[in-house]
């Protein structure tokens, strides 16, 4: 029988709190942390948005500082990764840094007008155009010459493999929901193959910025509009490891991973829909690995609210896959509470699963993306 | 020429670049102390001090160091050897230009030694050189009456335009070429 | 450990590439073969003043063809032209569109993405004060930031416009390791055929950021080559003059497929995938590991994922960007990995003629590896004037080599510390 991949550790930023504990505390009481925000990291902002706590861009006690190319990602994962990676009790462990693998699907970093707008400003000609010769003499020392690097979305998880001192396999996959659930898969097939011992796996949001891709939409002054709508901040991390040698070195775990489904369908109309046939696919294909029944499941986390064109077809297939009587009803929305977390979204649903009541015994969470890829995660409650 | 900005005030700015750019405290940081050797400094640290120093003083430190300037103004393997090792001009050079430093420097040594030249005190000299150049007239209005508001940033207390040094890399050629001319050195035209 | 899942071995079908030196895979292999150079001063954007004004660009005639409709062209960008360019070549060679069962074919695409345009900002800048930050009721009244701006940043609109253009509904994902990303898309796509996860993945790299803001980015870090005598010889890895790199754009794709699903439908191979091997440096933010420790790993582990032994590699692509610290890591890690052997494999590097093309070069350089194992030729490393003692390697020297191989290593080393290498065999056999 194949060897089980368990959880053995997990780590989470959020809007609802800094780590794991205050999160969950705060998810338990019904508390959101989606808020009207008028600034954000000394910027205006001025938009309904779910932004990570302060005390999580704080820098860790470690002399390499996430904190060096000013991206948000590389705090949020690096705390949340370093919570997994103690709570699994890896510090102890004699799994080698080559041995372990990191895997994340990875948010938008984004970028601020701002780190160029002075260099700008400095090389207008007379008619307010920019002026490539000034900018190259003048306005370019305006900017950071770090200003590159926080705009790769792979820093983040480069400083957290300094931190941490993990140098196997990995992967970063980017940017929506489905890239964290990919992340997982990847890193779960690492194990199988032997080519890894442990992995840490989930993902990160995107960072919430003026510009970015909100600034279009109208600025929101309103009531809260769709929750999918809201842009969260985040980040959740899971360690999984093969059951067989988390016994072995007497981990504790309560939670396995037992099978992920992926499809992709473009847009479309219809009976046919292909966004729809996504969705039933990639549940399907979950539920096949983890060689489940659809009754079997207990808790569906969806991955959007309904009443947004994309997640109409996610009812519609979550209708065909667990007929009308879907488990969903009378569960709280995360995504109410968290805000839209595009690449860190299933990884923090699955976070969170991991510490859900014991009637809640086996878990589908899924993750989609506006491009129309499709993934599923089946979380099963295993006690070590 | 008058120099509103002090030794002091440079070495303080430095202290806190360096502080920031490598998260160590700023009491760890001495004059003797080499980036690379005692503060594990990599090469992007040093491209974010120097920015940092650049933003706060509006100035430009040197973008090459003094012997890549040294190769294409006396010629290739005038200081760097096939072997990428210093030359015996390369150690006379080193030796005029940053003194008791460069005691231990010589002929035939790898070329990463030199790194172990930049030191917080070289830092602060290269600074004040860049300073010096600050013109004895504000080239705007011709007065001499250059002000600084933070004792960082200088400008014309007459007419307002901002203080403009001349570039590290330049003042590093202008080195150079005093240098080849004390040594009686032949040097390659631009 | 676990046990090892059962393997599915991995056939490239199809490939198709577009690179400053040609619209496609032929042509680039031949000027590649005749050691011309495809870097010249940039005309993109005027770079006086610029510490560096050299790159390797796409003609634009080239991409005349590559047609954009309906959306497509609405969020079209140069790197989804140039990704399309590409992919169509390697659709048509493998006949992909023959192929019926759709959710069984997946993509994976690796790409920096275009920054911001030089106007975004400067549009941008009219509604910013640094005194009192952002006007936005303003920006609100002249419409705000036009979203087709920032449709064209997203990671995942080239993986996305892939899978629609071609039809595939299975794994869709994108990769952002930097220099690594194409290699790493190609090397993941690899694994989800080997797992089963799909029978087909269109795999492979992008990049078009012969840009303003881009290039500056890079010049802010000192990474480009800023003493040359001419474009073509700015590029020099290995060589002791080095002193950065090259930046160029292009793309490259190959068709992965499970061994068996070709067969049955009569899809010839040109070679197969043998194994991939992946890890960090954990080291520093930028610069490379003065020993390569984590880079002979991955090498290491590309050879073990192939269960072949060091012996067993005729040749091997090197990342070879022309900076300093990457060549001289590198060596060290060749020599690493082959000790003795070192002396007598041959190692050369694309970037030598095409440049530094970032995410897109891990594709472009594996599928220039298969070509020349097919066609027996060792593409050259030119500018190869003055080994460099601290790179102890058998450099194909300025000539191609005419000399039959059969088994290569392809590195690809990211910012960061990603480390990717690709190990592959070339032919039908």
């Amino acid at each position: 029988m194949k060897d089980a991949v368990v959880v053995t550790g997990a780590g989470l930023v959020c809007a609802l709190g800094s780590d794991l504990d205050e999160a969950w505390r705060a998810f338990r009481s019904g508390r959101s942390g989606v808020r009207f925000v008028e600034a954000l990291r000394d910027r205006p902002l001025k938009r309904w948005a779910a932004p990570a706590p302060e005390t999580a861009a704080e820098e860790l006690e470690a002399p390499d500082g996430a904190n060096r190319l000013g991206n948000p990602q590389a705090m949020w994962l690096t705390r949340a990764a370093r919570e997994a990676y103690l709570r699994a009790g890896l510090d102890r462990a004699a799994i080698a840094g080559e041995e372990t693998g990191l895997f994340m699907g990875m948010g938008s970093p984004g970028w601020e007008a701002e780190d160029m707008a002075a260099a700008v400003t400095q090389s207008l000609d007379d008619r307010g155009r920019v002026d490539s010769h000034r900018f190259f003499r003048r306005g370019l020392r305006e900017i950071s010459p770090l200003w590159l690097l926080g705009r790769l979305n792979n820093m983040a998880l480069c400083q957290t493999a300094i931190h941490l001192g993990i140098k196997g396999e990995n992967g970063v996959f980017a940017p929506h929901a489905d890239a964290g659930v990919l992340a997982v898969l990847q890193g779960i097939r690492a194990m199988e193959a032997g080519r890894a011992a442990a992995v840490l796996a989930g993902g990160v949001s995107s960072v919430i910025h003026p510009n970015g891709s909100w600034i279009f939409e109208a600025i929101q002054e309103d009531p809260p509009p769709n929750p999918s709508s809201i842009p969260g901040e985040g980040c959740g991390v899971l360690v999984l490891e093969p059951s067989s040698s988390a016994r072995k070195r007497g981990a504790s775990f309560h939670a396995v991973v037992s099978g992920c489904g992926f499809a992709f369908g473009a847009h479309g109309e219809g009976e046919r829909d292909p966004r729809r046939q996504a969705f039933t696919r990639a549940m399907g294909e979950a539920l096949d690995r983890a060689g489940l029944d659809p009754g079997d499941i207990d808790l569906v986390l969806p991955h959007a609210e309904p009443a947004t064109e994309g997640d109409v077809r996610e009812a519609q297939a979550l209708e065909e896959v667990f007929g009308k009587k879907s488990p969903l009803a009378n569960f709280p929305s995360l995504t109410k509470l968290t805000g839209n977390l595009s690449a860190a979204a299933a990884a923090v649903k699955a976070v969170l699963a991991t510490r859900m009541e014991r009637r809640y015994r086996r878990i589908l969470i899924n993750a989609g993306s506006p491009s129309g890829a499709c993934a599923s995660l089946v979380l099963e409650k295993r006690e070590s | 020429m008058q120099e509103p900005i002090d030794e002091a005030t440079v070495l303080v700015e430095l202290k806190r670049a360096i502080a920031r750019a490598l998260r160590i405290p700023e009491e760890t940081i001495h004059p003797e102390t080499v980036l690379t050797r005692d503060l594990e400094a990599e090469s992007l640290d040093f491209i974010d001090i120097n920015y940092n120093l650049e933003q706060t003083f509006g100035f430009r430190m040197a973008r090459h160091f003094i012997l890549e300037h040294a190769e294409e103004l006396l010629g290739e393997g005038s200081v760097i050897d096939e072997d990428a090792r210093l030359t015996e001009l390369a150690v006379v050079l080193l030796k005029e230009r940053f003194g008791d430093q460069a005691s231990s420097l010589r002929a035939g040594m790898d070329m990463e030694e030199v790194l172990t030249l930049v030191s917080v005190r070289s830092m602060v000299n290269a600074a004040m050189d860049v300073l010096s150049t600050l013109p004895e007239k504000c080239p705007r209005c011709g007065r001499s009456a250059w002000k600084t508001e933070d004792g960082r940033r200088v400008a014309c207390g007459s007419c307002g335009e901002e203080a403009a040094y001349t570039e590290g890399d330049e003042l590093a050629r202008q080195w150079l070429a005093r240098f080849a001319e004390r040594h009686r050195l032949e040097v390659l035209t631009p | 450990m676990m046990a090892r899942a059962s393997r599915r071995r991995v056939v490239v079908t199809g490939i198709g590439m577009i690179t400053p030196l040609g619209p496609d895979t032929e042509e680039t292999f031949e000027n590649c073969a005749h050691g011309r150079s495809g870097i010249e001063r940039l005309t993109a954007f005027d770079p006086r003043g610029l510490p560096c004004d050299i790159g390797g660009r796409v003609r634009d005639e080239w991409l005349g063809k590559e047609a954009l409709r309906g959306a497509r062209r609405l969020h079209g960008s140069r790197s989804l032209r140039l990704l399309m360019a590409a992919a169509r070549q390697g659709a048509d060679r493998s006949e992909l569109a023959k192929i019926p069962s759709r959710d069984r074919v997946g993509v994976a695409v690796g790409s920096f993405g275009d920054p911001p345009a030089i106007e975004d900002v400067a549009f941008l800048h009219r509604f910013y004060d640094p005194a009192h930050g952002w006007d936005l009721d303003s920006l609100k009244l002249w419409g705000g930031y036009n979203p087709v701006q920032f449709f064209r940043r997203k990671p995942d609109t080239l993986a996305t416009a892939l899978a629609a253009a071609l039809r595939c509904e299975g794994p869709s994902l994108a990769t952002v390791s930097s220099c690594a990303a194409g290699a790493q898309a190609i090397g993941e796509a690899f694994r989800i055929v080997q797992a089963g996860g799909a029978d087909v993945m269109v795999a492979g790299g992008s990049e078009a950021i012969l840009t303003f803001t881009c290039f500056l980015g890079f010049v802010l870090l000192k990474a480009l080559a800023e003493r040359y005598e001419s474009p073509a010889t700015a590029s020099r890895p290995f060589d002791r003059k080095r002193n950065g790199f090259v930046l160029s754009e292009g793309a490259g794709i190959v068709v992965l497929e499970e061994r068996e699903h070709a067969r049955r439908r009569g899809a010839l191979p040109l070679g197969e995938i043998l194994g991939y091997g992946s890890t960090s440096d954990a080291y520093r933010i930028t610069d490379t590991h003065p020993r390569g420790e984590a880079a002979a790993a991955a090498m290491r582990a590309a050879l073990d994922d192939a269960r072949l032994p060091p012996e067993a590699v005729h040749c091997i692509n090197a990342h070879g960007t022309s900076t300093v610290k990457n060549d001289a890591a590198e060596s060290l890690a060749i020599e690493t990995v082959f000790g003795s052997l070192t002396e007598r494999i041959p190692v050369t590097s694309n970037k030598s003629m095409l440049g530094h093309a970032i995410a897109a070069s891990g594709a472009i350089e594996f599928i220039l590896a298969l070509e020349g194992m097919r066609r027996s030729v060792l593409l050259p490393t030119i500018n190869h004037d003055h080994p460099d003692p601290k790179c102890g390697l058998r450099i194909v020297a300025n000539q191609a080599l005419c000399l039959p191989h059969r088994v290569a290593l392809s590195n690809s080393f990211g910012f960061g510390g990603h480390n990717a290498c690709l190990c592959l065999r070339g032919g039908d056999g």
